[in-house]
């Protein structure tokens, strides 16, 4: 906070001066009331400490003036003991409070503290935001209950921020706010502070905090668990929807930043491999080499997909592993902790780095086999595929991470009966609930009423041929698919389709989604969805076009459609709308708004289905 | 016609990016080579009217690609643009020496690499 004094006994000017400094505020002193009156026009102050006894101009007159000039700047005004006519002339002159002299300086800081609060409503004068806190009155600053050292001209970047979350500040206006005159750096040094400010947080883990608005300068933008959930809808990527171009050209990008985390995982597997060195007090001169040239390339590339904190961090690291030859434990330190910002940054996910992402959705338990192999054929045929595993421990793995359609397990070639059970029992008994077909070589009815006591839905008995087997697998997913809510996506972007499963999932709804529209019908027909969300830009066929078909089928034209859309220009909304669909959303989506969309299309459609049913009887 | 610019680096991803920013921002012909050598025969057929060039590439890296691209006749004349990324100031250092038009940092932003190019190019008229 900048403060302007206005004093001119010299000796109380410089000891109000140390103190207010002392507190971490930036002072400015004028000796007379005029010089005051010139330093508070060209200046950016939150508060004006002022004697009333000045050459000149005095305290009362600089704050009949500044009150006349329309300036709310609260104003602190300090009298003499004896002066109550003073603090009453104050008072009406427009001061907001005063002190007497000779003052109490823990008095001054606790009224500077009520005035600098005054128009904000804060139940103290703590400022925090999700568990960043500063404390005015101690000058500490911490995250999540750990303690952050910053240094003066930190803290008032920091202070600055949280004062005014979301506001964006160039770099001279944090020159105004946070230099005297005096001491007035170059905006390059504004750049240097918010590095180090930058390096601190991060080193609490408060990482990507503070963004570089491009072009204009820098703003809190705090990062709430961002890094879980996939980029696209955890932060908006910032563009301008109006611009088509751009847009595009930012759908693309996400298309090629899944496209890459191949080479993106490689880069950080070096990065990786030098942590673990360094873990066990072994970094070899070649892998700080090989580290440094992997945060080189990080550091070049991560800006161009939007990833500029990555960059950020990149490049500390490189810079990190360059300047010194051996990493002393305090660096060593700070290499873990940006290297595990950064991995959690880039969020990529490992297993989508060996395989492609894994919508497979039908789990099978049993060994490899023919059979095994004409159901992957079979499921493919209908857009659909199978996860197979050999074990119950695999199997179980998977399930942690995945919800399946259906799991079909082969009881005798699983050599685990017991817990065979006990997995068909956990999976029908969650919401919602997963149909198990059991394969079986024993022909009885005791097997079979055990089977369905555990809560399989299917039991078939060998030998059985893979088209025996799949006739069963659809029919069960026809039967389970009334039961819960069901809604197929089809958005040719995965990394979308993810994160969407990730916020729908745990209501119980059940996702199906298509990156490839080629097998729509197959898996519509199989899937009946209560509802579809189309997105309208697609390579082959687009959305609008799939729904205009959907429309012209009587057996669909209930199904409700929701679109996802990243321009907002009225000719794709008529589009949309023309062509049949229910509701549109506009990408990035916000997770309530679509469960509240989604939501308010099912309660309606199930409306009209009994006000049908009611007619029709 | 459409300028065509050939992209000299060995990250596939960097050269995609680039290359999608050039075509959608100004429609330009892209051509990309993911090593120097690869760069040398593509610049030598195809004629192209600049080349971006990564600094830091295994094998034939970014000044010895300069060299041999320079000393050839066939395209001692083609405009050079160096990308590299911030921390290279030897290169900055040392800029006067090589035959380039200037330097463009990484990262930079896909969509605006042509009017970065000629911000360059008209920095070097």
């Amino acid at each position: 906070m900048r403060i302007l004094l206005v004093e001119d006994d010299r000796i109380l000017a410089d000891i109000l001066r140390k103190s207010l400094n002392a507190h971490n505020y930036i002072v400015d002193i004028a000796e007379d009331g005029l010089l005051g009156w010139n330093y508070f026009q060209s200046g950016e102050y939150e508060l004006v400490l002022l004697d009333v006894g000045l050459p000149s101009l005095n305290g009362i007159g600089l704050c009949q003036k500044l009150r006349a000039a329309g300036y709310t700047t609260p104003v602190l005004l300090m009298t003499a003991q004896d002066a109550s006519q003073e603090r009453i002339r104050g008072l009406d002159a427009g001061a907001d409070d005063y002190l007497v002299k000779p003052l109490d300086l823990d008095e001054l800081h606790a009224r500077i503290r009520a005035l600098s609060r005054r128009g904000i409503v804060v139940p103290n004068t703590v400022l925090e935001i999700h568990g960043l806190k500063l404390d005015p009155s101690s000058c500490q600053v911490s995250y999540l209950e750990r303690a952050i050292e910053l240094t003066p001209k930190e803290y008032n970047l920091l202070e600055l921020f949280l004062r005014n979350p979301s506001r964006v500040f160039s770099r001279s206006q944090i020159l105004d706010r946070i230099w005297t005159f005096d001491d007035s750096p170059l905006e390059e040094s504004v750049k240097a502070h918010i590095k180090g400010l930058r390096k601190k947080l991060k080193g609490a883990g408060v990482v990507g905090w503070i963004e570089n608005v491009y072009g204009i300068g820098y703003r809190l933008s705090p990062q709430v668990s961002a890094a879980k959930i996939p980029q696209q809808i955890a932060q908006p990527i910032p563009a301008n929807p109006s611009n088509s171009l751009k847009a595009e050209f930012n759908r693309k990008l996400e298309a090629m930043w899944l496209q890459y985390q191949g080479l993106m995982s490689e880069r950080m597997k070096v990065l990786h491999a030098a942590v673990a060195s360094v873990e066990r007090k072994q970094l070899s001169p070649q892998l700080q080499e090989s580290a440094a040239n992997a945060a080189h390339k990080l550091a070049g590339v991560l800006g161009m997909f939007n990833r500029e904190t990555g960059t950020q961090l990149a490049r500390d690291i490189e810079n990190l592993l360059r300047e010194n030859e051996v990493l002393f434990p305090v660096q060593q330190d700070l290499f873990l902790n940006w290297v595990k910002d950064l991995k959690d940054l880039l969020a990529l996910d490992p297993e989508s780095q060996i395989e492609p992402p894994d919508f497979s959705r039908l789990l099978l338990i049993a060994p490899q086999s023919k059979i095994s192999e004409e159901l992957q054929y079979l499921a493919k045929g209908v857009g659909m595929s199978w996860q197979r595993c050999d074990n119950l421990d695999r199997a179980t793995n998977w399930l942690q991470e995945n919800l399946p359609h259906l799991v079909v397990i082969d009881l005798d070639a699983i050599n685990a009966r017991s817990s065979s059970l006990n997995l068909i029992a956990e999976l029908a008994s969650r919401t919602p609930s997963i149909p198990i077909l059991v394969l079986s070589a024993l022909d009885c009815l005791q097997e079979r009423i055990e089977v369905a006591r555990w809560g399989a839905s299917g039991f078939l008995v060998k030998p059985l041929t893979a088209r025996k087997i799949w006739d069963n697998v659809t029919n069960l997913i026809r039967i389970n698919a009334t039961a819960t809510t069901n809604i197929l996506v089809v958005d040719d972007n995965p990394m979308f389709s993810a994160g969407l499963r990730l916020l729908i999932e745990p209501w119980g709804i059940r996702l199906t989604t298509l990156e490839n529209p080629v097998h729509f019908w197959e898996i519509l027909r199989s899937t009946r969805p209560d509802l579809l969300i189309l997105d309208v830009n697609m390579p082959e066929i687009n959305g609008i076009e799939i729904c205009r078909a959907i429309r012209n089928d009587s057996s669909w034209q209930a199904l409700p459609i929701l679109f996802l859309t990243v321009s907002k220009d009225t000719d794709t909304i008529q589009k949309v709308f023309a062509a049949g669909a229910d509701d549109y959303l506009t990408k990035p989506i916000i997770g309530e708004e679509l469960l509240t969309r989604i939501n308010n299309r099912l309660k309606r459609n199930r409306l009209l289905q009994t006000l049908g049913r009611k007619n029709s009887s | 016609m459409n300028k065509c610019v050939l992209i000299i680096d060995d990250e596939e991803d960097v050269r995609e990016i680039a290359k999608m920013g050039l075509e959608m921002a100004a429609n330009w012909t892209v051509l990309t080579a993911s090593s120097g050598t690869e760069g040398l025969n593509i610049a030598r057929d195809k004629q192209p009217d600049l080349i971006l060039l990564d600094w830091m590439m295994p094998v034939l890296n970014g000044k010895q690609t300069l060299e041999k691209l320079k000393s050839a006749t066939e395209t001692a004349n083609i405009p050079i643009i160096l990308m590299t990324a911030k921390t290279e100031t030897a290169i900055k250092e040392h800029l006067q020496d090589l035959a380039i038009v200037g330097i463009i940092t990484k990262p930079f932003r896909p969509l605006q690499l042509p009017d970065r190019i000629g911000e360059v190019l008209n920095n070097q008229i």
